[in-house]
């Protein structure tokens, strides 16, 4: 899986640390930096939660190109 | 390696990968405390005849000890129970007091001619229990934090800005 990186813009635009995101949506700093690092695949649950604290769409944080794709 | 990758590609969707690990994640819930009751039932019944219950104490210790290293090594620490020294003083005094009452059972069953005895062992074993449980509760939980904080150092190494390249000449 590819890192997610523009979680990863997304939260600095918001001046937010990984541990401040994970505060904000209710899981742990590892959760986070493992969404980034692209070793976690999020439940739509939690995708929502963290798009809505960072004011982003699904699509703009976790749209992934078809080449990225590993079901 | 085609034959081997064909052989261990899952053939389930998500939704199914979930339930299956769920249902795995209770095969492994019964096989531990199966064996927990097993091993205290043969003790009540046999006493310490290792013949009878070696098998099951080795099986028993060898999954335990595969949960709390792996899970420690994740950085988990339980699913139901925060990690606090209060918490640990709560679970070695529960330990203490489960193995009391079951060599005051094993009194009755094997030391009915010296009861005083069985209940000076009873408690000397009791005690014993809640130290040895606070102690590796203790190094468990210290080991924990240590475990969270290089976490935590790792994933401040992955937010520290990268060198740009250097170009090769």
């Amino acid at each position: 899986m590819a890192k997610n990186l523009k979680l990863k813009a997304a939260r600095a635009e918001r001046d937010m640390t990984q541990k401040d995101l994970a505060a904000a949506v209710g899981v742990s700093r590892q959760t986070i930096n493992a969404i980034e690092k692209g070793e976690y695949n999020p439940t739509i649950k939690l995708c929502r939660a963290i798009c809505r604290t960072l004011g982003k769409s699904l699509d703009e944080l976790f749209w992934e190109d078809e080449s990225d794709e590993t079901v | 390696m085609k034959l081997f990758e064909r052989l261990t590609k899952s053939k389930l969707d998500e939704m199914q990968e979930q339930k299956l690990a769920r249902i795995e994640r209770n095969i492994s819930r019964i096989a531990i405390f199966g064996l927990l009751a097993l091993f205290l039932i043969e003790l009540f019944l046999f006493g310490y005849d290792w013949k009878v219950i070696g098998g099951e104490f080795i099986l028993l210790m060898i999954l335990c000890f595969y949960e709390i290293i792996a899970s420690l090594r994740a950085g988990v620490w339980s699913r139901n129970i925060a990690p606090t020294r209060r918490n640990n003083v709560l679970a070695a005094l529960a330990a203490g007091l489960i193995v009391f009452v079951f060599f005051l059972f094993m009194t009755v069953r094997w030391w009915d001619l010296y009861p005083l005895a069985g209940v000076i062992t009873a408690a000397i074993s009791g005690v014993a229990t809640f130290m040895l449980t606070y102690v590796l509760l203790w190094v468990s939980l210290r080991e924990y934090e240590r475990r969270q904080k290089q976490l935590d150092q790792e994933a401040d190494e992955e937010e520290k800005p990268q060198p740009p390249e250097r170009r090769e000449k």
